[in-house]
């Protein structure tokens, strides 16, 4: 259903999350009454230390696992099971590797229309993400930066309205790591979906995001929310020295730090 | 990944290994050859390769042999396909439905240790000695290796494929299909292969024991009427196919499963 | 340790869960043989086959022949052991012995040895010999091969160390790539023993006057059933006692291992 420009496309109120642990039979509480809501075409990042929930709450709202108690709201209506209009992307990209480039990249869109179209669509993905010349590859060719390439291209092929993100940077490089992010502000610039993009980052998330959510330690609550009042596009380089952009990094990451230490974690 | 040993150790081209195959061949007829014509080892025991050669010549000329390896292959290749369609399915339905594995699960776990030999005389005693009979031994004796190895293939599938397929539309019997049995594919082969050399020691093993044709039977026929170079040329015979079917069966695999990691 | 009831509770429901189906296995067959809705003369009862193998325990032919079956495994699987570990460890350390030798494996892996019979019999006669040398040859070659790829696995910075230490080749294949080799060598051993039983019990069937396989083939030929099905349960318990000395043999070996 069509969305008003500003209305909340995902909303999520009061939600709990218990996990059972087999071993003791004893429920372990990951989210303990979470409220979050993402308007359309918003880019939100979210932080927190680890084990803090923020990928359960991701896969909550993918439809992979359902909530203890609370509602999540997707255009109003209450989550469903996985579907197209929900495209994620894993930190271990999850490429078929049975599959070559384009053939993971026309998953998707398989049943849809004519040979011919989706070939087209697939092609202009290709090159989209630059692996043009790489399309009959099979995964395990490519180096890492590639293949989440591939994978984020598979997710936009069928082109979902919001975009769910798992560290998919994570397990690469420093120097990958960058340019993949400036690919992922170019292509999301080009056409605004709704993107949740969980990162332990605090760099990557002042960089990517238009709002940063950080959250508690289990059981993970909202701490802060944050906007990133920086202007679009926006350029690593000039972030890197900007004293806006610094000071955000710093006060974002003395909260990611306080929620550390309270877990029990090491910093 | 772990470093290999620091031995000189590298891997051999195919080109040397076949030629260092055809090196050890020719050594083992030779000498198979000098033991036989110096006395070494008497003559009625041990024919001299020469002979067998000839014998086994004018058996495939005759169609003697490859009548009797038809009738073996047929009986393998009807047990074995069976056992392959049947045990993947079970295999991959109970990695997936927990009612499915609660009940198969301990059955097998059950009847794993009945050493293969065993279903030899009880099909027999079902099942008599015919085409059937044994039909069904290569299909009892390979049937649980195939299950185990589709089972844990399919149960070891990584969740992120699972999810990923199910974001972009899959329904269950599409993901079934299309990526959990994909995935378990490597190992599924594996344990077809598996599957393979055992179909062949039951298969001799049953036709030894059951007669009524088959190259299990030519061997042990020969053996019985003094016949010592038939029962070497089919012993040979049934090297030479079991070899050869492997062989086939490996090519295949590369093939299918050209895209994995590591090839079996 | 702090177990309430409920955890008691429930774990008595697990342990059912995972034996449900056998119970019920166990149950049909029973019942089919007893009420006759098969011919008992094609599946006898469970309890009359056990009733029956504890008869035959009694009258000390079963323990016999299993002890017979047991000799030609133990003593064909301890030579494939003493030979074709070192044959393993040589063929991942010399590259000469690897190329001789891997055709021959390549060859011989899936090749039936059963298909030997004749051959075992013609050299070693129809008693503990021919037994012996077919385990031999049929345990061998999982033991060279698994022997192999756990060899080549060593991490070379062991050997480096232990070299730099002073240790000679000889050491260095006893005190540093055995035991870096062990878990793969038990992987392969294990399916030593399983091949090994497969055979010994197929050898027997063939051609031999004791052994387990004897006792199932000649109650199959003299029709009595019920000794047939005794003669699987009691190969199945063998196998399954000495599946689990492997495994016991494994832990007390491979405690530094995960």
């Amino acid at each position: 259903m069509p969305a008003a420009p500003e209305a909340a496309k995902i909303v999520v109120r009061g939600l709990h999350k218990e996990f059972e642990d087999r071993a003791t039979g004893r429920k372990i509480s990951v989210i303990g009454g979470l409220d979050l809501s993402v308007r359309a075409r918003e880019f939100v990042c979210v932080v927190g230390p680890s084990g803090c929930g923020k990928s359960t709450l991701l896969y909550i709202l993918g439809g992979f696992v359902p909530p203890t108690s609370g509602d999540v709201l997707i255009d109003g209506q209450p989550v469903g099971p996985p579907g197209p209009d929900r495209g994620i992307v894993f930190q271990e990209y999850a490429l078929f590797p049975w599959l070559t480039v384009i053939e993971n990249i026309m998953y998707g869109i398989r049943n849809e229309s004519s040979r011919a179209a989706r070939r087209a669509r697939a092609e202009q993905l290709v090159a989209k993400v630059r692996l043009t010349g790489f399309e009959h590859q099979y995964p395990r060719h490519l180096s890492g930066g590639m293949k989440q390439r591939v994978a984020i291209a598979r997710t936009l092929a069928h082109n979902p309205d919001i975009l769910l993100a798992d560290e998919p940077f994570g397990a690469l490089d420093t120097q990958t790591r960058s340019l993949m992010q400036e690919e992922l502000l170019r292509i999301w610039e080009a056409d605004r979906k709704t993107i949740v993009f969980v990162t332990h980052s605090v760099e990557e998330a002042v960089y990517l995001a238009d709002r940063v959510v950080v959250m508690t330690a289990r059981p993970g609550t909202i701490k802060a929310d944050i906007a990133v009042p920086l202007a679009r596009p926006r350029n690593f380089d000039a972030l890197m020295q900007a004293p806006e952009a610094m000071h955000l990094r710093a006060e974002l990451w003395r909260l990611v730090k306080e929620e550390v230490l309270r877990a029990g974690g090491a910093p | 990944m772990r470093r290999r040993a620091d031995a000189a150790v590298r891997p051999r081209s195919n080109r040397d290994s076949r030629i260092g195959g055809l090196i050890s061949l020719v050594i083992f007829l030779v000498t198979w050859e000098i033991v036989t014509t110096t006395g070494l080892v008497p003559d009625d025991v041990l024919p001299r390769f020469s002979a067998v050669a000839t014998t086994w010549w004018d058996m495939l000329v005759s169609g003697e042999l490859v009548r009797q390896a038809a009738s073996s292959l047929s009986r393998q290749m009807v047990g074995f396909t069976a056992a392959v369609v049947f045990g993947v399915s079970l295999g991959i339905v109970m990695a997936r439905h927990r009612a499915v594995d609660d009940f198969a699960g301990p059955l097998i776990t059950m009847i794993l240790p009945i050493p293969k030999a065993a279903l030899i005389p009880l099909v027999m005693l079902w099942f008599g000695i015919g085409d059937a009979a044994k039909t069904i031994i290569v299909f009892l004796g390979t049937i649980l290796p195939i299950v185990i190895s589709a089972y844990h293939g399919a149960a070891s599938v990584d969740q992120v494929y699972i999810w990923s397929a199910r974001s972009m539309g899959d329904d269950r019997p599409t993901l079934l299909w299309r990526v959990i049995f994909r995935a378990a594919l490597p190992e599924i082969m594996a344990g077809m292969r598996m599957g393979l050399i055992i179909s062949f020691i039951v298969l001799v093993g049953a036709e030894m024991l059951a007669g009524q044709g088959g190259l299990g039977w030519l061997v042990f026929y020969s053996l019985d009427n003094g016949a010592y170079r038939v029962t070497y040329a089919a012993m040979l015979t049934i090297a030479a196919v079991s070899f050869g079917y492997d062989r086939l069966f490996l090519l295949v695999s590369r093939r299918v499963l050209h895209w994995a990691e590591q090839s079996p | 340790m702090n177990v309430g009831y409920d955890r008691l509770g429930r774990l008595l429901l697990l342990r059912m869960q995972r034996v449900y189906s056998v119970l019920l296995v166990l149950a049909v067959w029973e019942w089919a043989a007893r009420d006759s809705v098969v011919n008992p003369f094609l599946l006898p009862a469970a309890s009359d086959v056990i009733v029956n193998l504890w008869r035959l325990v009694m009258e000390g032919r079963l323990l016999f022949h299993a002890s017979e079956s047991l000799i030609r495994v133990s003593v064909g699987l301890v030579l494939a052991v003493l030979i074709g570990i070192p044959l393993g460890l040589v063929k991942a350390r010399s590259r000469l012995a690897d190329a001789t030798l891997d055709p021959v494996l390549a060859f011989w892996f899936p090749v039936p040895k059963v298909g030997l019979i004749p051959l075992a019999m013609l050299f070693f006669g129809l008693g503990h010999g021919s037994k012996i040398a077919l385990v031999f040859v049929d345990a061998l070659l999982p033991l060279v091969i698994a022997t192999y790829h756990g060899a080549l696995r060593t991490d070379d910075r062991l050997v480096w160390s232990a070299r730099t230490m002073g240790d000679s080749e000889l050491q260095i294949l006893w005190h540093v790539v055995l035991p870096a080799a062990l878990p793969q060598i038990f992987t392969g051993f294990r399916l030593a023993v399983t091949v090994s039983l497969l055979v010994v019990f197929l050898a027997e069937m063939v051609a031999s006057s004791s052994g387990l396989g004897h006792v199932m083939i000649y109650a199959l030929r003299t029709l009595e059933t019920k000794d047939v099905f005794s003669a699987l349960v009691a190969m199945s318990l063998m196998a399954f006692i000495a599946d689990w000395v492997v495994l016991a043999l494994r832990r007390r070996f491979l405690a530094w291992h995960a």
